[in-house]
């Protein structure tokens, strides 16, 4: 499996970048990757892969990161591409559009393609939609594929606007879809894990009313107003606070979900999340405990390397709050994976995760590094 | 970072000519922008520091007015329930696991006598105080925190300052949010005043039967003493209307018989009632034949309903069975009872005395015996009070109705005896119907008697003059006996005491013995073993009966188990008299 990937900070870079890798001669990629701000043109993208006859998988991102041998870093308002040269058999991609189906039933739908699909499957996935409750998407998904899915991907973003975001595909374009792809799990095999390292502050809040992921009252008092008086922020603050400071909702399973807000509704002072905050459940705010977080991930993904020292390509799918939050720091977690393997790491900042950590049911998740690893079987 | 900075000042003052400059230029570059990078490093720390300082800053400070409130919440609640705690008047504890004191209130010390720290991290035997029998007391422990099951009322006794007192403890286990058992709580509260209270209402009963014993005694002894009177008024008018009367004092010898016969009905309501409330009355349980003692009813009582111009008559099913068996007394008495009332109230129209058998319970016949009347009737609200003792309808018809009001509630009893129910149905003015059901064991008919040697030997016996020694302290009872027993045709020797009694016992030859049981010098009990005892050396039996007014239960087995043959209480008539005597000395 032949790998290139490239960084752009232009649609007209891109498309140079593009060409150049296209004319090589021993390279003749078949799928890509493709993370890219919401300040691209991504049906012109679309077109470039469609002309090529390669198969893309695209996302809109709020911040980008590539790691390879000739660049790396964290970018804005950039483009992420890597292209691959794999057996077109090993894999199948598809684009969905949600159109006015639940955020169960449109997971049941996209877990009926899964099943469909290969013995082994396992998959790469991402959606777009504010209004998409992850959680639920991904209950659906389980509902039909089973709890043992090995599943990686992310929300698209939109650069931290929290106003549109996008999948695409070579082909289309939606603004409330899922793309993804099935991989024959015996031929590319798929190993990850997500890790997020947030922790609970203050006392148990109640939330007393909501519905899915709309929250409205929290201890009886509108969802947003507790935010803004709790932290003493403004209301232009939000989400982008929200999603830095999450609740920490104490599930009765004992796994504890972070649940970042997403958005707010100012006229009905309702919040709303990236995945489900069920009415009744107790919660907290949570926050990363400081820098040392950096460490608390990198030793988490030396202890993966012990177990997986072999890798054709590393995706990460890293919560924007982690952006937010460790700022110039956050290329420390990500840099170690090329230190490690020395193979490529691209990936991009998301509204939300889905990760299968070793031996668990793959889960949705906020705030987490969600690393996946992609590996030819040989 | 200063070394950073020392490096590049040091690589800085190095340069001297162009040529330091382009070999030190790439080192410093790389100087500068590892500085850069450090500083947006701290740059960008800095700002997230002041953001994460005021977000959580902020969090802080709603978190701790939050806590505030909450902790102010749970003191207040924790006052209430140490006042509650404390002011429980029963000694509450908590231990622990290894038995040791975690908490326990107000009363618990005070009674220990001890300061809250000397009691809590120590064990029940740790405490000097203690007397109680620990072995029983913390085997139940045990059970509750091994177990973790409830252990109610153990009740201990010990001693306190020489006092005896008495606990009663609850014991439960505590479990934590894992269910797992953490200790117990237990509740114990002084119930010595309880256990004194059981003691002194045992006493109580126990002087409550006695003293029902008393009332017995004391009724046996009126009856004796009103009965003894009584035979004399009536025997002595048995005799008076024997003479030549005129009519006007055969008018007064009648109601002199009739009124002493009322009270000696009284007498036995009275007696009979308070024997079956004390539970001093035995059945006596024997094959007889159903339709008997109905039979006899009839003839006893025909004639009064006649008088009455009522018409009395009896109609038995065919499906009751001929021979039962039970109390035939008990039976007719309620019978006659029923019978007696609805002729009493009844003035015009008839009275149906019916018998039927209305079930089969476990092999016993459930007898019901109605008795309809055509008289004054019962209205609803009455019919309840009707069967309790000393009740008749209206206080004011006693005086037309004359009775103790008694007989119902004895009716009553003695049906339950029977294993069955009393009622009534009624409506006033349109006549009763009392009924009544009792439960018999299948009888068998007595086995065919040989007829001819009976007539012969009550020819045999009637036949001769009897010779009876009458043993009686009574000089008007002495008058009675001898008169009707002179009437009767019999031989009458008289006796003032027992003493007296053996003295012509062994001169003479007697038919029979009557014996008074109450008497100076020598009472009849002992006259009688005395007898009994120079018989067994002469292998002779006469027959002894006594006469008693001692109608109480009891006094029957005293009379025989002291070797008399029967007995007869007095006032008694010939007729009786002679029926027994025909009996015992056939």
């Amino acid at each position: 499996m032949k790998i290139h990937s490239f960084s752009a900070k232009t649609y007209d870079e891109f498309k140079e970048k593009l060409t150049g890798l296209i004319s090589l001669n021993d390279f003749n990629p078949t799928l890509a990757f493709a993370f890219v701000s919401t300040s691209f043109p991504l049906a012109e993208i679309a077109k470039e892969f469609s002309k090529h006859n390669i198969k893309l998988f695209g996302e809109t991102s709020s911040g980008e990161l590539l790691f390879n041998n000739t660049e790396s870093g964290v970018f804005d308002n950039s483009g992420v591409f890597t292209l691959l040269d794999i057996n077109t058999n090993y894999f199948k991609l598809k684009l969905f559009k949600r159109r006015n189906s639940t955020s169960f039933d449109f997971g049941k739908q996209v877990g009926n393609f899964i099943v469909g699909h290969f013995t082994n499957p396992s998959v790469i996935i991402g959606a777009s939609g504010l209004d998409l409750d992850g959680q639920r998407f991904v209950e659906g998904i389980k509902e039909i594929a089973g709890n043992d899915l090995v599943m990686f991907g992310g929300l698209a973003g939109d650069d931290g606007k929290f106003e549109e975001t996008f999948v695409f595909d070579e082909n289309t374009v939606s603004n409330s879809g899922a793309t993804l792809i099935v991989f024959d799990n015996t031929k590319i095999k798929l190993t990850g894990m997500a890790t997020s390292g947030w922790v609970g502050l203050g006392m148990n809040l109640t939330i007393t009313k909501s519905d899915g992921n709309v929250v409205y009252t929290i201890d009886n008092k509108p969802a947003l107003d507790v935010y803004l008086e709790y932290l003493t922020i403004n209301v232009d603050d939000m989400p982008a606070i929200g999603l830095e400071y999450p609740l920490l909702i104490k599930r009765k399973d004992n796994i504890d979900a972070l649940r970042a807000v997403t958005g707010i509704d100012k006229e009905k002072r309702s919040l709303l999340f990236a995945g489900s905050v069920p009415e009744g459940s107790t919660v907290m705010f949570s926050s990363s405990p400081g820098f040392e977080v950096v460490e608390s991930t990198k030793s988490k993904v030396l202890d993966f390397a012990d177990n997986n020292p072999e890798s054709d390509l590393f995706l990460l799918f890293s919560c924007v709050a982690r952006h937010l939050a460790l700022g110039p720091m956050v290329e420390e977690e990500i840099q170690l994976v090329i230190d490690k393997w020395n193979v490529p790491i691209a990936g991009f900042f998301t509204y939300g995760e889905i990760g299968t950590n070793p031996g668990k049911a793959c889960d949705f998740y906020n705030q987490t590094y969600t690393l996946v690893s992609i590996k030819e079987v040989k | 970072m200063s070394n950073l900075f020392d490096d590049l000042s040091d690589k800085i003052k190095k340069i001297n000519s162009f040529d330091d400059f382009e070999q030190l230029k790439l080192s410093i570059i790389t100087d500068i922008h590892k500085l850069k990078q450090r500083d947006i490093v701290k740059d960008f720390q800095l700002k997230k520091y002041l953001k994460d300082k005021n977000i959580i800053n902020s969090l802080l400070v709603k978190t701790s007015s939050d806590l505030h409130k909450v902790i102010e919440e749970s003191r207040l609640r924790a006052d209430e329930l140490n006042i509650l705690l404390n002011t429980i008047p029963a000694f509450v504890f908590f231990k622990d696991t290894r038995y040791r004191y975690v908490l326990v209130n107000k009363s618990f010390t005070n009674f220990i006598d001890l300061p809250e720290n000397e009691i809590i991290g120590k064990t029940l035997q740790d405490l000097t105080f203690s007397h109680l029998l620990l072995s029983k007391y913390s085997m139940h422990e045990k059970k509750v925190l091994e177990e973790g099951v409830e252990a109610y009322n153990i009740t201990e006794k010990l001693k306190k300052d020489n006092q005896t007192l008495w606990l009663n403890t609850n014991l439960a286990p505590v479990k934590n949010n894992q269910h797992e058992i953490i200790g117990l709580v237990g509740i114990s509260w002084d119930i010595t005043s309880n256990k004194i209270y059981e003691a002194e209402l045992k006493k109580a009963k126990i002087q409550a039967e006695e003293g029902t014993k008393t009332k017995s005694q004391f009724l046996a002894n009126m009856s004796h003493e009103i009965r003894t009177p009584l035979n004399g008024i009536l025997g002595m008018a048995q005799i008076l209307n024997d003479t030549k009367l005129t009519k006007k004092q055969k008018d007064i010898v009648n109601i002199l018989t009739t009124s002493g016969e009322n009270l000696l009905v009284l007498i036995n309501d009275i007696l009979d009632f308070s024997k079956i409330e004390a539970g001093k009355i035995n059945f006596i349980n024997k094959d007889f034949r159903l339709d008997k003692p109905i039979r006899e009813i009839y003839d006893i009582l025909s004639r009064r309903a006649d008088e009455k111009g009522l018409l009395l008559y009896i109609k038995f099913d065919k499906n009751i069975p001929v021979y039962v068996n039970g109390d035939e007394y008990r039976f007719k008495q309620v019978v006659l009872n029923l019978v007696n009332n609805a002729i009493k109230f009844t003035e015009k129209g008839h009275i149906k005395i019916s018998v039927e058998q209305v079930g089969l319970v476990e092999g016993r016949h459930k007898i019901k015996v109605s008795v309809e009347d055509t008289g004054i009737g019962i209205p609803e609200a009455k019919k309840k009070k009707l069967f309790q003792s000393f009740s008749q309808l209206d206080p004011s018809s006693t005086k037309q109705y004359e009775g103790t009001g008694l007989g119902l509630a004895i009716s009553k009893l003695l049906t339950e005896m029977m294993g069955g129910e009393i009622g009534v149905e009624s409506q006033a003015g349109k006549g009763s119907v009392f009924w009544f059901t009792a439960c018999f064991k299948k009888g068998t008919p007595p086995e065919k008697v040989d007829r001819e040697k009976t007539v012969e030997r009550h020819k045999r016996f009637t036949n001769r003059k009897i010779s009876v020694l009458v043993v009686e302290d009574n000089l008007i009872n002495q008058k009675i006996s001898s008169f009707s027993l002179q009437k009767a045709g019999m031989e009458v020797t008289l006796a003032n005491n027992g003493l007296e009694a053996i003295e012509l016992f062994k001169e003479q030859d007697f038919d029979v013995i009557l014996m008074d049981v109450q008497m100076p010098v020598m009472d009849g009990y002992e006259a009688t073993r005395k007898i009994r005892k120079i018989e067994k050396s002469l292998n002779t039996h006469i027959p002894i009966i006594a006469l008693t007014a001692n109608a109480m239960q009891g006094d029957a087995e005293k009379c025989l188990a002291a070797g008399m043959d029967n007995y007869i209480s007095k006032p008694f008539k010939i007729n009786k008299l002679i029926t027994i005597l025909n009996e015992i000395v056939t």
